[in-house]
């Protein structure tokens, strides 16, 4: 393989990469009926590791949950706390049973996901960038 | 029968009229619950092997378990259950049932947290009823292994607090954002009641008038807690203290300078005692560092003043993570010894002498010197369940031997060094 050969294979490849992180590209979204029109990292991960159960503006926060070992949720949780899902469930435990907080809801699908943002309005969730619809607004971008 | 409300409140008074309906409340609404979101069923639980090699001595997790010899399931084996039920944005009721080893086979030793809570605002909550007062780290969810790296909270620690732990009573949260950080606090005010089963004389350690205040200070990777909780601890039926202070009795006052105020120090009356503790809880990945340090005073004949302190330093390795741990308590200050007058009468001084070898025995046991070495690891087998082994290896240094790891026959007090070494196997899972 000559060196302009392995240059363009290394190229294809960054490409390559590159669009599957695109794909995976999350953002975090409500309602388009909530009041509230952005949020901080820190806000998001009060909402979601259970330090408040409402959003800044003091309205009661649903945050919703991918399925167990989906990469949406894998990803979100890396990005957001850097936390494995076998720690994340260890710091969960710690929550839900000294009865401070509940985890998000956890769907089985994507499309439970959007279902229920459409549903609720209290509802935050994280989605790829490519599955917002015209129902939802983007509150915080990684 | 029905009763009423007030006819419960007047026999069993607030905490536990309060928590007996909510308990009601939260299992009334089970059929509910399969079709609703606010009310949420959830459970933990731990199946452990647990075998202690000494043929002196027992094994017991905490205080109010049961003592258990040799290869046993029991002392570390736990089964929870909780339903939590929203009412509404600001209301919503918690219920969490602990079944375990405990010798006292009462429901109301089983019942750990009940209480109703008021949202104010996204800051500030009220609960009423059984609440956990969070004195240390790992206070409200120390029966849940998964929620933490090792077979046990350490026992010097943490069995210190075993009386004060399900409070009844009303309680305030509080939390918010802090120097880069979040901050929780929580006061309780209430009281506690153990009943500690036959095995121990029937008796049940009060405590009233207990207040409570605790803080958390978090990161991501940070936490920092202190508290402090004072209480006014007595003894209820039995356990032979009584005995001791009759026996007291039987003495004039002249030649036992205090003999009241001994009388109270075994458990006779409420007596005031204070615990302060400070913790720090540090993920620096892939170590994880956890230590925290009390003192608790007692002014007590049967459990003296002490410190304890533990430090566990742990690896992350993908989905298992090795650990060490080292916990120690040691008491503070003399031993009692009961003293009498020079005037005493010649004739009062052989059964004098007999009471004040009981007393100064009773008050030697009750102060525990105990340091335990350990080493094990977690293995995550899937997000929910956790295999677990660990090996302990304790050293009560004289009357340790007394309380935690009690002697294996009745009445027999070990009184010098005894060491013992646990096997602990088992599988920890959340639902």
């Amino acid at each position: 393989m000559t060196f302009s050969t392995k240059v363009f294979v290394i190229a294809v490849f960054c490409l390559f990469v590159s669009k599957s992180v695109t794909a995976l590209e999350l953002v975090v979204v409500v309602n388009k009926n909530n009041d509230i029109e952005s949020l901080t990292k820190k806000q998001v991960i009060d909402i979601y590791m259970g330090r408040y159960q409402s959003f800044p503006n003091g309205t009661p926060a649903k945050p919703i949950d991918h399925p167990i070992d989906s990469d949406y949720k894998r990803t979100f949780y890396i990005e957001l706390v850097n936390l494995s899902e076998n720690r994340l469930k260890s710091y969960w435990s710690r929550l839900l049973f000294s009865g401070r907080a509940r985890p998000p809801l956890e769907t089985q699908s994507p499309d439970d996901v959007i279902q229920l943002l459409k549903e609720d309005h209290t509802s935050v969730a994280y989605l790829p960038k490519s599955a917002i619809t015209e129902e939802m607004k983007i509150v915080y971008q990684f | 029968m029905f009763i009423s409300f007030s006819e419960c409140f007047a026999k069993f008074g607030f905490g536990k009229t309060l928590y007996s309906f909510i308990l009601m409340g939260v299992l009334c609404n089970i059929s509910y619950a399969q079709s609703n979101k606010p009310f949420t069923v959830n459970g933990f639980g731990t199946i452990g092997l647990t075998f202690e090699d000494s043929s002196e001595v027992d094994f017991s997790r905490t205080y109010g378990l049961s003592s258990r010899d040799g290869l046993s399931v029991l002392p570390d084996s736990v089964l929870g259950l909780q339903g939590s039920l929203i009412i509404n944005d600001k209301l919503d009721l918690f219920t969490q049932i602990v079944v375990d080893d405990v010798v006292s086979q009462k429901i109301d030793n089983y019942i750990e947290m009940a209480f109703m809570r008021y949202k104010f605002n996204r800051k500030l909550s009220l609960l009423a009823g059984r609440m956990n007062p969070n004195i240390y780290m790992l206070s409200d969810y120390r029966a849940v292994s998964h929620a933490y790296l090792w077979a046990r909270p350490p026992i010097e620690f943490y069995s210190q607090v075993a009386f004060v732990e399900s409070t009844d009573g009303l309680g305030i949260d509080y939390q918010t954002d802090f120097l880069n950080g979040y901050l929780k606090l929580r006061s309780v005010l209430g009281k506690s009641s153990t009943s500690l089963g036959e095995d121990n004389g029937n008796v049940t350690v009060k405590a009233d008038n207990v207040l409570t205040l605790s803080a958390e200070w978090s990161t991501l990777n940070l936490s920092l807690s202190a508290s402090y909780t004072k209480a006014d601890i007595s003894l209820s039926d039995g356990g032979g203290f009584f005995e001791i202070a009759e026996l007291l009795d039987m003495f004039p006052a002249s030649v036992i300078p205090g003999k009241s105020d001994i009388q109270a120090r075994l458990g006779l009356e409420p007596r005031p005692s204070d615990y302060k503790a400070i913790g720090i809880k540090y993920d620096f990945y892939p170590f994880v560092f956890q230590a925290e340090a009390s003192v608790t005073t007692i002014d007590w004949l049967i459990s003296g003043n002490s410190k304890a302190a533990y430090a566990s330093l742990g690896f992350y390795l993908n989905d298992v993570t090795p650990y060490i741990l080292v916990s120690h308590i040691s008491p503070e200050g003399p031993p009692f010894s009961l003293s009498f007058a020079e005037s005493t009468p010649e004739f009062l001084v052989p059964s004098l002498t007999e009471l004040a070898e009981v007393l100064n025995l009773t008050s030697e046991v009750g102060r525990i010197d105990q340091t335990t070495f350990a080493v094990g690891l977690r293995w995550d087998i899937s997000q929910s369940i956790a295999f677990k082994c660990q090996y302990d290896h304790i050293r009560a240094d004289l009357a340790g031997s007394a309380s935690i790891i009690p002697p294996e026959q009745e009445n027999v007090f070990i009184l010098r060094d005894v060491n013992l070494n646990v096997i602990h196997a088992g599988i920890s899972w959340v639902f």
